[in-house]
């Protein structure tokens, strides 16, 4: 893991082809649960593949489409472009 | 047939119409599978 | 250290043989010949993980399959026979991604594996479909699952897509870890079902075996609210466990508990531990969900190899072009223009042949009977009637092969990606787009769809306009007006698509507008979180769909042949008695003096403003069964005006009626008029009954009635009126 600061943005500031790791999640309860229960919790890998309103997520090999809305509210830290 | 035959029989097939609409949930309800896999029909026609 | 928790104690490590806990359950089963009763089990699974597919597999049923999740919104039940020739009862779910229901769909399977819904009986034993390409997520639900304490048979499904994906996964060490039959197969291709219906057939099941210890901040919590459930609320001990974990997870007290309140002990348990918890800021949620995890995640280390990392896969790369913000658009109009281009060129030889044929029926009864009002009734009636509708079958399985097509590749969810961008502009999110494209074909498979919306307010607004989608039976109402609008064969198909389109586009555009006036009014809340999984993509199974077409086609004649059929006969009775004193009297003066000429005439000041005469305004009344009647009942009204010497199809008939001064009834201007009110008015009793019953009150239905009527009306009056002063 790189020693250089780590950038910390919500998901959907992800750039596309990026893979960020899950640090946390904001919004409401509920639907932190879902995430959380849908393996997209803290400490997961996403690759983001597309989107600029509604993004493309790629987790655990699974393609989940995620509204602005709610990638918003999922923090990420930037890994560096050839961890995926 | 003449014209008063036909007159009954058409009459009659009306009535036999009018029957039909009115009771037409009771004899649905003897049907026995959905004819179509909508989400919408009730499981019950399902059982059998 | 919180061992104590679980009822019966798993195994020492989880690896032994048969762990005496399993064989001390089993006693009771042999003690009661399992002969005594159907055994029941469920299918549960994740959304789209083969549950249909295999219970069809096992229960020769045609449940409805799609390659999207939330296909299957209700339970369903079936029944299939033991390798013994028993009959075993079998229960397909809706998907769902946890016990911890967010929404309708999700609650079915909830409801029924804790026993409560009334008109289902508690499964005995539980079938888990896992998606073999994603171990780890459909564990998590599996992993609740085993909390219930019922014997577990678990399927690994789509292991073909697996294997693609190069994930390889050991079945007999994931058997020997859980401790319950596991089976690797394919449902779509058959494959597994024989050996599920072995391990269904055997008479002792063991219980799962698997070891988790519930994390040691949440154990006493757990034990203490378990007792008081069991003890305080009647619960059954291995119910009242699941429920203790259940209402540590989800944040709806009501809602996991259901009808029945909790008793006030559980609730001050309950209440006391979530203080005491938020004052520490343990996050009890998130503890429990990341234990059962890490648990799942050593467990799929152990049992799954991947040959090779994952290249971006085909599906990837088809997505890159369906759902690019350009390409995407352009694809989904091409798709929709293929459609209404093919509704009007494929459909018109099969469309003429049926048109042909009920001709020369026509005819035929006309020259072997005898003039009496009985060849009337046949001729008037019957064939006018039912023949000037089944004319549209061929139009109708054409719109059901290409929802067919958009259903089992997987492009519904894929729509509803592109789609949420718009729908954000009115508060709904992507999800909500699945009902109302599947409103196209019928707003009742629609409406039922909106289950898997989480929010109760944005799946009311979903269900208040998806009847605004224009679903197959306006088909035939189009396809009639536009060719009483444009005579002959001479305009080109793509005129006639392109009013079409119009029409479409203008029920989508009003379900749009209305679903931002109603989230802005009525139905305030703040904008959805949308999560959504993307489907690999399939290649399209056309035995389904054609099975599904041959199911909807015989759906439509059987409605023809009963419900249009007699109300085509009773309305020519109306309009045939009393008869005018003078025989001699021409059909427009006989018509006029008939029952219906009369009731018509009453209800025309209703509608005369909107350019319609009291012919229009019977077939208007009529079509309040189903928009199709309307089709049959001009058929019938102008069949009888024709008089004895005509059999011409109706749009001749129609394009020949005029006004008593003379005027042409049907001016291009109230053929586009009455097609805009068939894209709003609310006319469908059955879309009113399935309103009624997913809203639970009349409130809703008659709320839609009235705003879709109304706008109809307001829509239709500014057009006509304003295409009147531009001299139209
Ligand atoms: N390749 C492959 N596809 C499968 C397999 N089993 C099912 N499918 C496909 O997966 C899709 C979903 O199947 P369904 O049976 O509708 O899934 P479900 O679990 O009932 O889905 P919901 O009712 O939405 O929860 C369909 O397109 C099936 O054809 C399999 O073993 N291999
Ligand atoms: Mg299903």
């Amino acid at each position: 893991m790189s020693s250089a600061p780590i950038p910390l943005s919500p998901l959907c500031q992800l750039p596309a082809g990026r893979t960020g790791r899950v640090t946390r999640l904001t919004g409401d309860e509920g639907f932190c649960q879902r995430i959380r229960e849908m393996g997209f919790g803290e400490a997961a890998l996403v690759t983001k593949i597309s989107g600029s309103s509604t993004s493309l997520c790629l987790v655990n090999g699974m393609r989940i489409a995620l509204n602005h809305g709610a990638a918003m509210s999922i923090l990420v830290e930037h890994l560096p472009a050839a961890a995926r | 047939m003449n014209a008063d035959m036909q007159q009954i029989a058409a009459l009659a097939i009306v009535a036999l119409a009018v029957l039909g609409l009115v009771f037409r949930r009771r004899l649905r309800g003897r049907r026995k599978s959905c004819a179509d896999g909508c989400a919408a029909c009730p499981t019950e026609k399902l059982r059998r | 250290m919180a061992a104590n928790v679980r009822p019966p104690d798993p195994g020492a490590d989880g690896r032994g043989d048969l762990p005496p806990h399993i064989a001390a359950a089993s006693l009771p089963r042999r003690a009661s010949p399992a002969s005594e009763r159907t055994p029941v089990y469920a299918m549960v699974g994740n959304p789209n993980c083969g549950k249909t597919t295999l219970f069809n597999a096992l229960t020769g049923l045609r449940q409805k399959v799609g390659n999207y999740p939330g296909v299957t919104v209700e339970k369903k039940i079936g029944e299939a026979y033991s390798q013994h020739g028993r009959p075993m009862k079998i229960i397909d779910l809706p998907g769902a991604y946890s016990l911890a229901a967010r929404s309708p769909d999700e609650a079915v399977t909830r409801d029924v594996l804790l026993g409560r819904r009334a008109d289902t009986p508690q499964p005995d034993r539980v079938i888990c479909v896992l998606d073999a390409t994603n171990l780890e997520r459909s564990l998590y639900f599996v992993h609740q699952i085993f909390d219930l304490g019922r014997p577990v048979i678990v399927v690994l499904n789509m292991m073909d897509l697996a294997q693609r994906a190069g994930i390889e996964i050991d079945a007999r060490e994931l058997e020997a870890r859980l401790g319950v039959p596991v089976i690797a197969g394919e449902a779509v291709h058959g494959r597994g079902v024989v050996e599920l219906r072995l391990a269904m057939s055997r008479a002792e099941l063991p219980l799962p075996r698997h070891r988790w210890d519930v994390p040691a901040p949440i154990a006493p919590a757990v034990a203490e609210l378990q007792a008081s459930l069991s003890e305080g609320d009647g619960r059954p001990p291995l119910v009242a466990r699941a429920e203790a974990l259940l209402l540590l997870t989800d944040f709806d007290t009501v809602r996991v508990a259901g009808s029945t309140p909790l008793s006030a002990r559980t609730t001050g348990i309950l209440d006391a531990w979530r203080q005491r918890w938020a004052g520490q800021g343990t996050d009890w949620s998130g503890t429990l969900i990341k234990s059962r995890y890490d648990s799942i995640h050593r467990l799929c280390h152990d049992v799954t190899r991947r040959t090779r990392t994952q290249g971006p896969s085909l599906s990837d790369r088809v997505d890159a072009i369906l759902i690019h913000s350009v390409w995407g658009w352009l694809v989904f109009a091409t798709i929709m223009a293929l459609l209404f281009f093919s509704i009007f060129t494929l459909a018109e030889y099969p469309m003429n042949w049926i048109d042909s044929q009920v001709a020369a029926l026509g005819d035929w009864v006309k020259s072997t009977m005898s003039a009496g009002d009985l060849r009337d009734l046949f001729t008037d009636g019957v064939i006018a009637g039912v023949g000037g509708i089944v004319v549209f079958l061929p139009q109708i399985l054409i719109l059901f092969f290409f929802v067919g097509l958009l259903e089992s590749t997987g492009y519904m969810a894929r729509a509803a990606f592109l789609m949420d961008r718009p729908m954000s502009r009115v508060g709904l999110h992507g999800k909500s787009f699945i009902p109302l494209l599947g409103s196209y074909a019928c707003a009742i498979p629609g409406i039922m769809a909106t289950r898997t919306i989480e929010d109760a307010k944005d799946r009311l607004v979903t269900i208040l306009v998806a009847p605004l989608m224009s679903c197959s039976a306006r088909l035939p109402v189009y396809l009639l007006m536009i060719a009483t609008l444009l005579p002959g064969d001479a305009l080109p198909a793509g005129t006639k698509a392109g009013i079409m389109l119009l029409m479409y586009f203008l029920g989508t555009a009003g379900a749009f507008g209305f679903a931002w006036l109603f989230k802005r009014t009525l139905l305030r809340s703040s904008p959805p979180l949308m999560i959504l999984e993307l489907p690999p993509y399939q290649p399209p199974r056309f035995k389904d769909i054609l099975r599904h077409m041959v199911e909807r086609a015989w759906l439509f004649l059987k409605n023809a042949g009963t419900i249009i059929l007699a109300i085509s006969i009773v309305l020519w009775f109306l309009t045939t008695y009393p008869k005018h004193p003078d025989p001699a009297a021409s059909p427009d003066v006989q018509i006029a003096h008939s029952f219906a000429g009369q009731a018509g005439k009453v209800i025309e000041p209703l509608i005369k403003p909107l350019g319609f005469d009291w012919r229009i305004g019977i077939g208007l009344i009529t079509s309040f069964a189903a928009r199709e009647v309307f089709v049959s009942s001009m058929g019938v009204i102008f069949g009888v005006q024709a008089g004895d010497d005509n059999t011409a199809p109706i749009r001749d008939a129609m394009r020949a009626a005029v006004w008593p001064d003379g005027a042409p009834l049907f001016t291009p201007l109230v053929c586009l008029v009455l097609m805009v009110y068939y894209v709003f008015a609310m006319q469908c009793m059955s879309t009113i009954a399935i309103v009624k019953r997913e809203t639970n009150s009349w409130r809703w239905p008659l709320f839609q009635i009235a705003y879709m009527t109304g706008t109809a009306w307001l829509v239709c009056f500014a057009a006509y009126q304003a295409g009147r002063a531009l001299g139209f």
